[in-house]
């Protein structure tokens, strides 16, 4: 078909130059797919940090396996992941506050038994609540018999939320000038193209070729960089990008399952190729 | 079929009306009727090729209307421009061919967007009966961009006749051919005169117009001086 000739008219002509935009256009497509793996990785491990919450459960005294098992029922709505509850027992406040305090565990233990009753028992639970319900959850947890209070850890991911905000937004930044630099370079190619297409596109038009048929040498043109562009992005993603994240999420939060699968980055990457191939050839194409 | 209404055509507006740059065309009047051939005679520069090149809808006048098949040239939609174009076959002075396809290709094209009903065998056998014709058949595979000038306008003239079109406009169609070839065009011009087709031919060639007498029109300073059913050129 004459008009599919036409198409490859380009990789006829110039072959170096049209592999060559497969291969910046893969690469910064592939650059884009994995910033933005690393951001949706980050994304996730704030949230997750926001979410986590420690729960220190005093008690007025020991109470055995009982009051850890109520914990776990009366969070059981709230949590989002698995509920870890453990007793701390004196012995171990004992030994942090050697480590942390060590006068005030003087103190205490120079006074003898009356000492020990000073010493609070609790329960640690950690589990991930959404920060809206933590004070909810607080509450049920007090209604518990022989619980005397308890303490939330609000608050304790301050620190950690403007480094990881920071990090989020650089690689936004990242995201969308490698995006902006992959789009600059299909309007250059458009550019390249239609010069060429400006032979074809009149003489179609005059022998009576509908808009869309003499724009179908430009846009197939496009979609013969588009394709190979996705495919090789697509390829070089699977095949050597996601191995290398998902070692590096084994090793740190930072880099956890983003919640963008593998095949659902390599389609966006193929049909962002595909429809900007098309554009491309669409705007190549001069009307008259 | 065709008529054009006071048509004039000047290239630059601003230059037009400083008095720089004179009307190409000037008021236009001319009808002509389904079935009709039509010379188009002038020296070089008196038009003509911008006469034809407004009917086949490549530009419009500056001033004026340019109607075929009913249509108002500078309202018509993109659907009916299209319809046209299909139905109007343009025999360029400078050939528009594809630069990268092959004679056969180029001919095939053209068939194909103007809504050629041949099935593919019977086209293929007619685009090869026609190359015969014209001369053109060992150069059936050859790129379009390789051909020289004569070839390249039997090849234009082999794409006007394959369309069947309901118009021919043919610019100096013989212009750049041997006596034999210019005749042997001629006659597939008036062949397709006598299927039906309204022909326009632009030509300066005197011996052409003498020996086959049809309707003439004159151009000359961008009027038309003389309109006959005989020639007086």
């Amino acid at each position: 078909m004459p008009i599919l000739k036409l198409s490859f008219r380009a990789w006829r002509n110039s072959p170096a130059h049209q592999t060559g935009a497969v291969l910046l256009s893969s690469s910064m497509l592939l650059s884009g797919a994995v910033l933005l793996h690393l951001e949706r990785s980050v994304t996730h491990a704030a949230e997750r940090v926001e979410r986590e919450t420690r729960f220190t459960v005093f008690l007025k005294e020991p109470s055995g396996a009982r009051v850890q098992d109520e914990i776990r029922v009366r969070l059981g709505s709230y949590a989002e992941t698995e509920i870890r509850a453990q007793e701390v027992s004196q012995s171990e406040v004992m030994e942090h506050l050697k480590k942390n305090h060590p006068d005030l565990h003087a103190e205490i233990r120079d006074m003898g038994t009356e000492g020990e009753q000073l010493v609070p028992h609790a329960v640690h639970v950690v589990t991930e609540v959404s920060p809206t319900l933590r004070g909810q959850a607080a509450e049920q947890l007090q209604g518990i018999t022989g619980v005397e209070n308890v303490q939330t850890s609000e608050g304790h991911a301050k620190v950690l939320r403007s480094p990881v905000h920071g990090l989020r937004w650089l690689l936004r930044a990242l995201v969308i000038g490698v995006l902006a630099a992959w789009a600059v370079g299909w309007v250059a190619l458009a550019r390249s193209q239609a010069a060429g297409l400006e032979k074809i596109h009149q003489p179609l038009k005059l022998w009576g070729a509908s808009e869309f048929q003499a724009r179908l040498p430009g846009i197939l043109a496009g979609l013969w960089v588009g394709i190979p562009s996705a495919i090789l992005a697509g390829f070089s993603y699977s095949l050597l990008a996601r191995p290398i994240l998902t070692k590096l999420s084994s090793e740190s939060i930072l880099f956890a399952s983003s919640g963008l699968t593998a095949f659902s980055i390599c389609l966006s990457l193929a049909l962002m190729s595909i429809l900007a191939g098309a554009m491309v050839g669409w705007v190549s194409a001069s009307s008259d | 079929m065709i008529a054009l209404k006071q048509v004039s055509r000047w290239y630059s507006d601003s230059e037009f009306k400083s008095g720089k740059s004179s009307r190409i065309l000037d008021q236009i009047e001319l009808e002509l009727k389904k079935g009709e051939f039509l010379y188009v005679i002038g020296g070089t520069g008196a038009g003509k090729s911008t006469l034809l090149r407004m009917m086949a809808t490549e530009e419009l006048p500056s001033a004026g209307t340019v109607s075929l098949f009913g249509y108002d040239l500078a309202n018509a939609s993109a659907a009916a421009l299209r319809s046209i174009r299909q139905a109007v076959a343009h025999i360029p002075q400078k050939v528009n061919l594809i630069p990268d396809l092959s004679v056969y290709e180029n001919i095939t094209l053209s068939a194909q967007l103007a809504g050629s009903k041949s099935a593919g065998g019977t086209l293929r056998t007619r685009i090869i009966e026609l190359l015969e014709k014209l001369g053109l058949a060992h150069k059936k595979d050859s790129r379009a961009d390789r051909l020289s000038g004569g070839e390249a306008q039997r090849v234009s003239i082999a794409q006007a006749l394959i369309r069947k079109p309901e118009l021919i406009l043919a610019d100096e169609p013989t212009g750049a051919q041997d006596p034999d070839s210019a005749w042997g065009i001629l006659d597939l011009l008036l062949r397709e005169n006598l299927n039906g087709s309204t022909v326009i031919v632009a030509t300066h060639d005197r011996e052409m117009v003498r020996r086959i007498r049809k309707k003439t029109a004159l151009l000359k300073s961008g009027r038309i001086l003389v309109e006959d059913t005989l020639c007086r050129y």
